[in-house]
């Protein structure tokens, strides 16, 4: 129910959040399916996110993949 | 044949060539216009220069020039930090030189002064007549016509990966402080020289294969003059095509080049291309942020509104027995109260009765009637209430109130009980 569609752009996730939001502003919806959409939305918000950031250790690697890591050069 | 033949040594030929030389030029320098096709430098501090004349890529004329240590310095001096872009592969400069003629090295130039304005008028006529071209072509606000995704994070990258340009947008944007995620691809190009822009077209159109949110073009800081490649009129003309955003970052101080002014948008360094692009980035970002929060906050809204309507009905499930239970008390105590009054009621209509009781038992004390005047005759110690009992001479007593009285019966008259 909450599993995402693996050819999910990002802009196709704000959109479906924006829907989201203003499904849950006014208190028309209806608490069973509250929990669904709250699940949806964390789920789409998580994968936001990570298109958002990314850890040290992938930007080390795409660094070392553009040989541009830094301090290497020198040892 | 009559004549006797002339035999010149290879010396005096080129003794003759020089004089030649020296004659048609009378020793003065000329004014030349060629491209540098290789640069050294001697440990001396000279500069050897190989010069050619191209025509549709092909060589029509070379030449070797000297730039000497003294004339080098001097030239440094008048061109400062554009020096180092002028002189090298691929640019074409005009400059004042002295034809010499070496007998071993051959023709050769020597190079006096390089004219920087000269050069910079040619490039900006040729710039001008390359506008024009693409204003009738309509090649302007073509590319920024295609919008910008609102997040870029797979960036295609054109620079020369050996450039402080290159480098400073890659570091900047892969090493933000907020670690934003950023996918680089990268389309190697050179940046300078007469090859740069066929090769910077040629990486634009490879770079639509991987689709990218944007394409970037950087180049670090250089000269007016270094920027002529960005006018070119074949890279412009990619850029107006391309079917993904272009955003330069050329590095320039004042003027804009064509390719900044046909892309979709322009910044002064790459630097400022990458905190644009970060910038962005942390903008969705703390719109995620925000609707994380709203979203939390309008749920929890949500179940408490729930709540409290559950708890409501609750409150009346739980209040019915409690209310039953207390209404029975209630009732219970009221009874109670009902038999404490009753009880009370009725102790006292006892107490009253008592106390008349006493009244009554009080007033028939025999004190109480021999204070009223009576006497009680006793024989041998019992009262007599009957004549009847007593004859004459019988011995009597007589109690009093105040004392007892002995006497003797001397008469006795029974009463008849039928006379009241």
């Amino acid at each position: 129910m909450t599993d995402l569609p693996e050819d999910l752009t990002y802009e196709q996730a704000v959109t479906q959040l924006q829907e989201i939001l203003s499904e849950m502003q006014g208190n028309s919806l209806d608490i069973d399916r509250l929990t669904a959409h709250i699940q949806r939305a964390s789920a789409l918000l998580n994968f936001c996110q990570d298109k958002l950031t990314s850890t040290e250790a992938e930007v080390q690697a795409v660094l070392q993949r553009l040989g541009l890591e830094e301090g290497k050069n020198n040892d | 044949m009559s004549e006797e033949r002339v035999i010149y040594s290879l010396s005096q030929l080129g003794e003759s060539l020089r004089r030649t030389l020296e004659q048609a030029t009378q020793g003065r320098a000329l004014w030349f216009r060629a491209e540098i096709s290789q640069v050294k430098g001697s440990g001396a501090g000279h500069v050897y220069l190989d010069l050619v004349e191209e025509e549709q890529g092909a060589q029509v004329a070379a030449m070797k020039a000297t730039i000497w240590r003294d004339q080098h310095q001097r030239i440094l001096q008048e061109l400062g930090d554009a020096a180092s872009d002028i002189l090298q592969k691929g640019s074409e400069i005009v400059f004042s030189a002295r034809i010499r003629y070496h007998a071993v090295f051959g023709v050769s130039l020597s190079v006096e002064e390089i004219d920087f304005s000269a050069m910079l008028g040619e490039a900006e006529r040729r710039k001008q007549a390359t506008l024009k071209i693409l204003q009738t072509e309509g090649a302007f606000g073509k590319n920024s016509a295609i919008p910008l995704p609102r997040l870029v994070s797979h960036i295609a990258l054109i620079g020369s990966p050996g450039t402080s340009g290159f480098r400073d947008f890659a570091f900047h944007l892969l090493h933000n402080e907020w670690h934003y995620r950023f996918e680089l691809d990268v389309f190697a190009a050179i940046v300078q020289g007469k090859e740069a822009p066929a090769a910077m077209a040629a990486a634009i159109e490879a770079a639509h294969a991987v689709a990218p949110d944007a394409i970037v073009l950087v180049r670090g800081g250089g000269s007016a003059l270094d920027l002529d490649a960005f006018n070119d009129l074949g890279l412009c003309q990619t850029i107006a095509q391309a079917r993904v955003p272009i955003l330069t970052g050329v590095g320039h101080e004042t003027d804009l080049s064509l390719a900044d002014l046909v892309a979709h948008r322009q910044f002064k360094t790459p630097t400022a291309v990458a905190d644009f692009l970060v910038d962005r980035t942390g903008q969705e970002a703390s719109l995620i942020s925000e609707w994380m929060g709203q979203i939390g906050l309008r749920a929890r809204g949500r179940m408490a509104l729930e709540q409290q309507r559950l708890a409501a009905h609750h409150q009346v499930l739980r209040m019915h027995p409690a209310r039953v239970l207390s209404e029975a008390s209630h009732t219970l105590t009221h009874l109670r109260q009902r038999v404490a009054d009753i009880s009370q009621r009725n102790l006292e209509r006892h107490l009253q009765r008592m106390s008349e009781f006493r009244s009554t038992v009080q007033a028939l004390r025999p004190e109480n009637t021999l204070k009223r005047g009576f006497a009680i005759l006793r024989k041998d110690g019992r009262a007599v209430t009957d004549a009847n009992h007593l004859v004459v001479d019988d011995l009597v007593a007589l109690e009093l109130q105040t004392g007892h009285v002995e006497a003797r019966v001397i008469d006795i008259k029974p009463r008849d009980n039928t006379t009241p």
